[in-house]
């Protein structure tokens, strides 16, 4: 089921209600199956894979806090990672595998015709976290497996995340007697509208100019794949963190508050800033548990190194089974590392000229980045960055489809200034809290409607992270 | 729960209300004036304008760059609008539009009709609202519109169209630009001529256009309504078929099912352009701005032979 679409929208005013009332057992119930039904809403039989997953880490979990001794605490760590990597492994990464070995001529192995199941990166990394921290002793482990199951299937965190962390979220389950307050539906709300907005006014509507660039792309000027470039990185932003402001907004309407997942990354003056306001909860989950497990920073300065690319390759991997992703990965390790080698975050200015120029400089990097991200081989990213080099071309820039303009330009004019000049400097929280905080909140999001209603793309379009 | 319900209510009320009353000056003062842009616009240039054309020409973006009426002189002395539209311009808007005017009382003497037979016999399956969406604004005005909706889409386009917001989606700010504009629409006969010339690279024809195809029913029963309507209306219907560079949006038997589909209704009037290897002086890439339509050039050839096959309509 889309965020973006009637069908959610009739599912969970029906849910709400329901679950409002309810308490105790029965809310658990209801959370459970409302997200069984959101999930199979896809593909129904993918939900035994969510089962597999989830009985899997449970029993691990209990085992390792069960256990006395270390070794056996260890074993059964390494039952619950191998086992869901597996499953990982199995639906997500075999045919790369077998793809490349075919390829090396070592065997003809066979490649398997399956669809992706939805969200599989995403519940995996949940459960993996949740079975290492009962292993390293941060959190207890979890004997109810209803509230587990909730942990790891909650619908408005299932598919693309944010990708919860235990300690934050299971204790909200456990109760999950919680009064919903009206501040929690207000600013749940306003924030649902708002990654709506940033979804089907800008991401779906610059992915037009987008696609049709990327998609023909033997047959366009530089400046054509220059600009698509650019319109992709503000598409993905918008796409991700507009589902992840949906995501959290639907879990505060219920009374439940996710982490935060994205702080205006484009903002950011470096790459290692960039990575600290970008899918926060993929970048700290990379950092707690393969950064920090292989030495971090604590060790020698070429180990560092090493760490920050194998991390970020891995990062790469986790988005997709493909030698792109792997390239983009390793492109952002080599950012990050560089940057440390220069020591360059650590390089304050106060210059707003100089301030300007290290946005642009993140903006431009990480946007060269995302041209393996989108383009389908590395043949393509390839041929795409040497038509933009050599082939650039401005006489040749054609605008295509002018309806879509008036949506990006008025799009990515409110999108920047409320992100700027209000998300920059206050939380959804604290934007309530102020004089007249909610009257405005409203007056916005009704704002926001209309814009939608105006500008928006009305098919309902996939989300581009439901890929992994 | 009360507060909340209570916000929800007065949220509703506020956007239900807002809705109506920009949505009623909206169209009032801003988009019954606007004569000029895609689809939305040149239709209201038509209704205000070309109250008494004697034929209007219907079909998509290959009636609009291709037929210029003004050439087609046995043709009522060309005294004609081209009422085609990009993109979207199928058989179901065609026929909408159709009822739409005989509506508002444009009762043209003749109408050429731009048929394809590609898409009514590629289409799998019967979705049709981008076909809707620019006539939208006129909902009020169609029952035939409404009717489509009501059949042929889902639940959730119905949903949105509670909101009469909706109603301009994608074109809200099209409609403001061309409206502030209005005074600079200098008189037209509907035709755009394209300029540029095919670039042959990497040209290949559809992977599609020799596979067996599937028909759309809905399309074909809108395809005969249009043809009764006419005959309803004592129209005259001409039926054509325009050329494709290198035969690349032709199906040989879709064509000809349509063709006989069209004189089983009674329709005489067919003239078939479609085989590009009957026409040498189109055959050439610098008459063609792309594959499926001509350039300014090779519409004012085709305009001409067309006017030529109608020296005497039967």
């Amino acid at each position: 089921m889309l965020f973006n679409s009637i069908v959610f929208l009739i599912f969970f005013s029906i849910f709400f209600f329901l679950f409002y009332f309810l308490n105790g057992n029965n809310r658990k119930i209801l959370l459970l199956l409302g997200s069984c039904i959101f999930y199979m809403w896809f593909i129904p039989v993918y939900i035994l894979i969510l089962f597999l997953t989830i009985l899997i880490d449970y029993y691990a979990a209990k085992k390792i806090e069960d256990s006395i001794s270390q070794a056996s605490k260890k074993r059964l760590l390494l039952f619950g990672i191998i086992n869901t990597c597996l499953v990982l492994f199995v639906f997500k990464y075999f045919n790369f595998f077998t793809d490349n070995f075919n390829a090396l001529g070592f065997s003809q192995l066979p490649h398997w015709n399956i669809i992706l199941p939805i969200g599989l990166s995403f519940h995996t990394f949940q459960s993996l976290s949740y079975v290492i921290e009962v292993y390293r002793g941060n959190i207890k482990a979890e004997r109810n497996l209803l509230n587990y199951s909730n942990f790891v299937m909650m619908f408005p965190q299932l598919v693309a995340g944010p990708i919860e962390r235990a300690n934050n979220l299971l204790p909200q389950l456990k109760t999950c007697d919680h009064k919903i307050t009206y501040k929690d539906f207000s600013t749940g709300l306003h924030r649902f509208f708002w990654g709506l907005f940033k979804k089907v006014v800008v991401a779906d509507t610059l992915s037009r100019f987008v696609d049709a660039a990327y998609n023909n792309y033997q047959f366009q000027p530089g400046s054509m794949l220059l600009v698509a470039t650019v319109f992709f990185s503000i598409q993905i932003y918008c796409d991700f963190s507009g589902y992840s402001d949906m995501a959290i907004g639907v879990a505060r309407m219920l009374g439940f508050k996710f982490k935060e997942n994205f702080t205006l990354p484009y903002f950011a003056k470096s790459i290692s800033a960039f990575w600290k306001g970008w899918h926060i909860s993929l970048s700290t989950w990379l950092k707690d548990y393969i950064y920090i497990s292989l030495g971090g920073n604590r060790l020698a300065k070429w180990l560092t190194y090493r760490n920050l690319m194998l991390t970020m390759l891995i990062g790469g991997f986790w988005h997709g089974a493909s030698w792109n992703f792997i390239i983009w990965g390793g492109l952002n390790g080599l950012y990050l590392s560089i940057e440390r080698f220069f020591n360059f975050s650590k390089h304050y200015s106060r210059n707003i000229i100089v301030k300007a120029i290290k946005v642009l400089y993140v903006f431009t990097l990480i946007s060269f980045s995302w041209i393996f991200f989108r383009a389908a081989t590395f043949q393509q990213s390839a041929a795409i960055i040497k038509t933009i080099v050599t082939d650039f071309s401005i006489s040749k820039f054609h605008f295509w489809d002018l309806s879509i303009y008036p949506a990006v330009i008025f799009g990515i004019g409110v999108l920047l200034g409320y992100e700027y000049f209000v998300l920059r400097r206050y939380s959804f929280d604290e934007l309530f809290e102020k004089k007249n905080g909610d009257l405005l909140l409203s007056g916005f999001t009704i704002f926001i409607i209309f814009l939608i209603l105006f500008l928006g793309n009305s098919n309902g379009s996939q989300f581009i992270y439901f890929q992994f | 729960m009360k507060k909340i319900l209570i916000k929800l209510f007065i949220l509703l009320t506020v956007l239900i209300i807002t809705d109506r009353i920009l949505i009623y000056f909206f169209t009032k003062f801003i988009y019954a004036n606007t004569i000029s842009g895609e689809g939305t616009g040149s239709v209201n240039y038509l209704l205000q304008k070309k109250k008494n054309i004697d034929f209007i020409i219907l079909g998509n973006s290959r009636a609009k760059h291709q037929i210029n009426p003004a050439l087609l002189t046995n043709l009522y002395n060309g005294n004609g609008f081209n009422a085609g539209i990009n993109g979207v311009g199928g058989i179901v808007y065609n026929n909408i539009l159709l009822h739409l005017l005989l509506r508002k009382g444009i009762k043209p003497k003749t109408i050429l009709l731009e048929a394809d037979a590609y898409p009514y016999f590629t289409t799998k399956d019967e979705i049709i609202a981008d076909e809707l969406i620019p006539l939208y604004p006129f909902i009020n005005e169609s029952g035939v519109l409404r009717s489509y909706i009501k059949k042929n889409t889902g639940y959730a386009e119905k949903f949105k169209l509670l909101f009469h917001s909706y109603r301009y989606n994608g074109m809200f700010f099209r409609v403001l630009f061309n409206y502030i504009k209005q005074h600079a629409v200098t008189d037209n006969n509907g035709f755009e001529g394209l300029q540029g010339k095919l670039d042959t690279t990497g040209f290949k024809l559809p992977d599609d256009i020799d596979k067996p195809q599937s028909y759309s029913p809905l399309k074909l029963t809108a395809l005969v309504d249009i043809v009764q309507t006419c005959k309803a209306n004592n129209i005259k219907l001409l039926v054509v078929f325009a050329p494709s560079y290198k035969n690349s949006l032709t199906l040989k038997e879709g064509n000809e099912m349509m063709i006989e589909l069209i004189r089983k209704n009674g329709v005489t009037a067919v003239y078939d352009f479609s085989a590009i290897e009957k026409i040498p002086q189109l055959q050439s890439n610098s008459m063609w701005r792309n594959a499926t339509h001509l350039n300014s050039d090779g519409a004012i050839i085709f305009s001409k032979l067309l006017n030529e096959a109608m020296v005497t309509i039967p």
